[in-house]
């Protein structure tokens, strides 16, 4: 066990997917000693498992969509930063309603937005043939979000890490978190794994989906709960859709409480040719066995939306478990409870997008500096008022 | 939307090589309604490929082995309702047994749907072929897959052939293409075979395997085609096409031959991808592949799952029509017979031996040039693979997927899954994680499936 | 440049049709896979590649690799090994195909 004098690290980042590598990159560039571990391999959680959505779109007006737009502007930043291999691509995303309410409530729902600071237009149906071809005639309208993002989001995460490391990061694989050290004061000491305690000031939880497992480990309980997603891949296609393409129903599923099945189409090219379909959640905890309906209906919708797609053929399909919280926001910044356990985690499908603002939050709140951004509304102790 | 064909079976056999189709003929001869699977037009898998002359016309009868055996068992296929052309997509298991999701055509992909309370998994395996310089151009093909073509067709993959690699097949295959009269250039063997020699035990009662070996080699030697042993391959060399090919013993001595075709085996990969998702007991044979465990009734973990033939460790084609019979005898409730179960062992101990024997070099990975492809579907090359180990700190093969795209596209790495892995290995200094690349192999769907044949799963029908 | 003879290890005596290849009609034999003909007319490779326009052709010839693949009677993507040939089909392969 390693002495408790000197801190061996200022911080310890717990996960080693997106937020984690973020986080770990942010505190480096900040100066500051990092060591970041991972139960597993490196990006081997519900990081590999995404479509790679950095959104404004889906954000409900408020500290939600405050956090995205900060993030947005983030990874524009980090565009220049980052090699070409990580994919970032700012090709916008579109809503789409085949109803006359479905598109006067889009409609509604973006002049809320706009007003909140998001770039939002309305497009007619001649205007969406030019954007989308391909899209179905039974497509009436839609309102489209030029600053919606695409990005590889394992090679955006491996090179956040490589560039930590770069900054004197250490990063331990295959190291299994098992509890803290805490001092007479309660305070964070140490982080103890299966291989050793690794002394530091600080601990990032960033354990997306297993966050709550490592919140109470370290004595700061947060409620993460799995939301179980599947994603269809395409065989490589000539160019077929251009932008991220949603049903409007998208928005109200993950703002949703149900624990039932929802789906709505969100259907996207990548730069390897294939066609990305998706979305759903449910809440099964972590059953892995596939849903045959599920993934039925992904493909009936997608076939709705772009009916040039029904021949075309599924070469694999995936599941993931996104982290979310009973509110659907994040958990970011420091625990009252634990002094030095400071939280980020619990971005549901939204990780990716808001990794950035969130590895800039914790850095500021580590560094004692203001926050750009208010985080009172994440904070841990939300659902203790709550209960 | 798509029509889709339902039915329901007391067994359905998936793969109708060898030991599908001993376990299909078994399993309706105790009474059961059995339905036997294959993606190809006509039964017999790869190692009874025919065409429709060989059911009548004997003259190539010399090309084809234990045809007496197949014939018997297909004139016992009129009990079972044999399924050509049926691919099949994915395994699911249900409450009362299972349901099997496949496409009938390659060309016209129907929708199929079978239930059954029984599923025996009977899906061979396909070459392996560790990569090497200039492995991916045309005229290089897997030993295995250019006898299905002599077989099935009586066509030769080229004029002048040479064979590399190790194992037995090479010489089966040698054999069968100059018995068609195609001209053999040499067959190379990396291996020693007189190997063998160190399991003796693993030859007795199997003196047959002594005289078909020997047979072979008899035929080689009239052909006058050299066979070398300890020699393996270099390079395949051309610009649009194979034109020689470079072979090296491990000092480094090297022979090249004028070619336009060269016949490749390192030995077999059990095609277990339909009981991946269902998560069945799994271990790691002697030669490396991982196979699926059964008992001797040939059941796995997975119960009314069975599995026979190379899915179960490769062993080949008498092993394989046991296993197959001693399925279709425990699904009716029969006991096998002791001799039976002797005879399966002899020839698992047999299979213990050749694997022993027949091990790919395992310098491959080091040697192989950074600019040659390891992923051959999305053309990632070894120093790709190496540099996400360097840099990205990829050291397992998920993490190769995911950050180099080995092994995501059309065949969804069953060609290079096993050799990224290797290759991650040597790159990262980590043991080889075999069993890691099961589960990374989470291949549903099987086959790719159109979006219209995935629709009509879709229960509620109403998506907009 | 098309082979002169048809590689053929053994005449065949089986029932044989007709089916187009690029347009070209070329004779095919009951129990033929589409593979079988291709490479009877001495193709070896008949498609290229996504990225690096490299020639493919047959590989694992057990329908696995998905190399092999042609377009028969518009349906793209058909396993060549796989498809039986059939009476009168249209067989596609993509451009750029490399004839001996």
């Amino acid at each position: 066990m390693a002495s408790l004098g000197a801190p061996a690290y200022d911080v310890v980042v717990v996960g080693a997917g997106i937020v984690g590598a973020s986080c770990a990159h942010r505190l480096a560039e900040a100066g500051l000693s990092v060591c970041v571990i991972d139960r597993g391999p490196v990006v081997s959680g519900t990081t590999g498992a995404g479509e790679g959505n950095i959104l404004v779109s889906d954000k409900e007006p408020g500290s939600e969509l405050e956090l995205a737009l900060l993030s947005v502007r983030l990874w524009h930043e980090l565009a220049d930063a980052l090699p070409a291999a990580v994919e970032i691509d700012a090709k916008g995303g579109i809503i789409v309603s085949s109803s006359e309410s479905g598109l006067a409530a889009l409609v509604a729902a973006a002049a809320h937005q706009r007003a909140h600071g998001v770039v939002v237009d309305v497009v007619d149906r001649a205007r969406l043939g030019e954007l989308e071809p391909h899209l179905s005639p039974a497509v009436l309208g839609g309102v489209s979000y030029p600053q919606d993002m695409q990005v590889q989001p394992m090679l955006a995460a491996a090179h956040l890490l490589r560039a930590a490391r770069v900054l004197g990061t250490d990063v331990r694989p295959r190291t299994r978190m098992v509890g803290v050290e805490r001092g007479a004061d309660g305070s964070v000491r140490g982080v103890v794994t299966d291989t050793g305690t690794i002394a530091c000031r600080h601990l990032v939880n960033a354990a997306g989906t297993w966050g709550g497992e490592v919140a109470t480990l370290a004595g700061g309980p947060v409620p993460v709960l799995p939301r179980r997603g599947f994603i269809l891949v395409t065989e490589p296609l000539p160019p077929t859709v251009h932008h991220k393409v949603y049903g409007a129903d998208y928005v109200a599923n993950v703002a949703s409480d149900s624990a039932g099945l929802e789906t709505s189409p969100v259907i996207e090219s990548t730069r390897a040719g294939t066609v990305l379909i998706g979305a759903s959640r449910e809440r099964v905890g972590f059953d892995r066995t596939v849903s045959y309906d599920v993934l039925g209906r992904l493909a009936a919708q997608a076939i709705a939306l772009f009916p040039v797609l029904a021949g075309v053929r599924v070469q694999r399909t995936y599941r993931g478990f996104r982290p979310y919280c009973p509110d659907h926001l994040p958990v970011i910044g420091p625990d009252p409870r634990v002094d030095g356990l400071v939280h980020a985690c619990g971005h549901e499908g939204a990780g990716i997008g808001l990794a950035p603002a969130t590895a800039l939050l914790v850095t500021q709140a580590i560094t004692g500096v203001a926050t750009t951004i208010s985080i009172d509304a994440f904070s841990p102790l939300r659902f203790e008022a709550a209960a | 939307m798509s029509e889709v064909e339902r039915a329901s079976y007391d067994v359905v056999v998936i793969g109708a090589g060898p030991s599908g189709m001993a376990g299909a003929v078994e399993a309706a001869a105790g009474g059961l309604r059995v339905a036997l699977l294959d993606q190809g037009a006509r039964v017999g898998g790869s190692y009874w490929r025919h065409n429709p002359e060989h059911l009548d016309d004997l003259a190539d009868v010399p090309l084809h082995h234990d045809w007496a055996t197949f014939r018997r068992l297909h004139t016992r296929l009129q009990t079972v309702d044999v399924r050509t052309e049926h691919t099949v997509w994915a395994l699911e298991r249900r409450e009362l047994g299972f349901r099997v999701r496949a496409l009938r055509g390659e060309v016209q992909r129907a929708a199929v749907v079978l239930d059954a309370t029984s599923v025996v998994v009977a899906t061979g395996a396909h070459d392996r072929v560790a990569p090497f310089e200039g492995w991916t151009l045309p005229g290089v093909l897997g030993a295995g897959g250019a006898q299905a073509l002599l077989k099935g067709s009586l066509v030769a993959p080229g004029d002048r052939v040479a064979l590399a690699g190790t194992g037995p097949l090479l010489l089966v295959v040698a054999d069968g293409l100059l018995r068609s009269g195609a001209d053999v250039a040499v067959v190379a063997e990396s291996g020693h075979p007189t190997r063998y020699g160190l399991h003796p035990t693993a030859w007795s009662g199997l003196a047959s395997r002594s005289r078909e070996a020997a047979a072979y080699t008899a035929t080689l030697a009239r052909h006058r085609v050299p066979y070398l042993a300890g020699w393996g391959i270099r390079s395949a060399n051309g610009t649009d096409r194979v034109e020689s090919v470079t072979l090296a013993t491990r000092r480094g001595r090297t022979k090249e031959y004028a070619v336009d075709a060269l016949l490749v085996s390192h030995g077999f990969t059990p095609q277990l991808e339909l009981l991946l998702a269902l998560e069945p007991e799994t271990r790691v044979d002697g030669d490396g592949s991982v196979v699926v465990v059964v008992d001797d009734q040939q059941r796995t973990s997975v119960p009314g799952l069975l599995a026979t033939g190379e899915v179960t460790g490769v062993g080949g084609a008498s092993l394989a029509i046991l296993e197959g019979y001693a399925a279709g005898r425990a699904l009716t409730d029969r006991a096998v017979d002791p001799a039976v179960l002797e005879r399966i062992s002899v020839h698992r101990r047999f299979a213990r031996a050749m694997h022993a024997v027949h091990v790919p070099r395992g310098e491959w990975a080091r040697d192989l040039p950074d600019p040659e492809l390891v992923c051959r579907c999305e053309e990632v090359t070894a120093g790709e693979v190496r540099a996400a180990c360097r840099e990205l700190g990829v050291d397992d093969l998920r993490g190769a997927k995911l950050m180099t795209r080995a092994g995501m596209g059309m065949c969804q790495g069953r060609m290079c899954g096993r050799a990224v892995t290797d290759l991650v290995a040597e790159a990262s200094g980590r043991e080889p994680e075999v069993a890691g690349s099961v589960r990374a192999g989470n291949r549903l769907p099987a086959t790719p499936v159109p979006l219209s044949v995935l629709a009509t799963e879709d229960l509620t029908g109403d998506a907009t | 440049m098309s082979r002169v003879e048809p590689r053929q290890a053994r005449p065949r005596q089986g029932d044989s049709f007709t089916v187009t290849v690029d347009g070209r009609e070329v004779t095919a034999y009951d129990g033929d896979s589409v593979a079988a003909v291709l490479v009877r007319e001495g193709r070896v490779s008949w498609r290229r590649t996504r990225h690096g326009g490299r020639p493919r052709g047959l590989f694992c010839g057990i329908g696995a690799c998905q190399d092999c693949l042609v377009t028969v009677d518009g349906v793209d993507g058909v396993r060549a090994c796989v498809a039986p040939a059939a009476v009168g089909a249209e067989i596609r392969t993509s451009d750029g195909a490399v004839d001996e």
